[in-house]
């Protein structure tokens, strides 16, 4: 029996086994890391314009394919459970930060086809999206490790960081750190998967596994 | 004697003051409802120890239970009722009150 009695360890167990136990959130993350490594390879042979679509077709269908597994997997196996008012507004809290965030970036980016403000250094001028978006990603993925106790995301948040200095200060493949990247969390995902299906098998109320 | 002087867990809640009652009342405090199966999943209680432990709390009044039928299955949804949060805070002051005592 668990003798935990923490009410913040409790919450927070409870809301990682519902949103991230199964794996499927890894598995999605990491497929759409991979799209965004062949990006490059796929714009080469559909154009900028039907490139767009494809990505944002392929991302619909990772979405929509994991909510669908999730919510397949779930019920039957670990059951359904409603959060209160405070996990609630903490993810408000979290999805204001990431659209903040993301706010901050595209800024970032149009700054940086204009032109940084005058009299920045060379060096922030070159790599000062690259560095900015690095952060802000180490930040989030961070942020979630912390908050939720789930620390693969801290590594997550070091191979996706690690990508877009990487990619601008290196002349391999624009899209390798994304494969690497995405393949990593992949497996990762995968692994957590089997682990989750072996760990919960699919109950019927009163009886026992 | 047994009384409070001697014996500051004579006034405990004897309804919560039970190893898996009080695994329940905690799961279901930091959730606002869970099902049947994600309760076992966090408790580690049996089905049978389950559903008496939870009858016996919604007997006190403690906890809210929703019997529906779902796919030809039961589907038994818990939440604790405002007296069952309220008594869970009182246990809980109580209990980091006596232990915290010198």
């Amino acid at each position: 029996m668990n003798a935990n009695y923490d009410l913040k360890q409790t919450e927070k167990a409870s809301f990682k086994l519902a949103a991230y136990g199964d794996g499927t959130t890894d598995l999605s993350m990491g497929l759409i890391f991979l799209l965004l490594g062949l990006f490059p390879l796929t714009r080469e042979l559909l154009g900028p314009s039907w490139n767009v679509l494809f990505f944002l077709v392929v991302l619909s269908l990772v979405v929509v394919t994991q909510g669908w597994v999730s919510k397949m997997l779930g019920p039957s196996r670990i059951g359904i459970v409603k959060f209160g008012p405070r996990v609630k507004n903490r993810m408000r809290v979290s999805l204001l930060i990431t659209v903040t965030l993301a706010i901050v970036m595209i800024a970032a980016w149009v700054l940086a086809v204009r032109g940084w403000f005058p009299g920045t250094p060379d060096w922030l001028g070159q790599y000062g999206f690259e560095i900015l978006v690095s952060l802000i990603v180490l930040l989030i993925m961070w942020g979630i490790a912390y908050s939720l106790g789930l620390r693969r995301y801290y590594l997550y948040g070091i191979l996706l960081a690690a990508g877009f200095p990487i990619q601008a200060a290196t002349s391999v493949y624009e899209g390798l750190p994304w494969l690497v990247a995405g393949g990593i969390i992949l497996v990762i995902g995968a692994f957590l998967l089997i682990r989750f299906l072996k760990q919960y098998p699919p109950l019927d109320e009163g009886e026992e596994a | 004697m047994n009384d409070k002087a001697t014996n500051p867990l004579a006034d405990l809640d004897q309804i919560i003051h039970t190893p898996a009652r009080l695994n329940i009342m905690t799961q279901l405090y930091v959730v606002e409802s869970a099902d049947y199966i994600f309760l076992k999943n966090l408790t580690g209680l049996t089905w049978g120890n389950l559903s008496a432990h939870a009858a016996k709390l919604a007997e006190a009044g403690y906890l809210e239970i929703e019997k529906s039928i779902v796919n030809k299955k039961t589907h038994t949804v818990a939440k604790l009722t405002g007296e069952g949060r309220k008594a869970f805070e009182a246990y809980r002051e109580k209990m980091m009150e006596v232990l915290e005592k010198k």
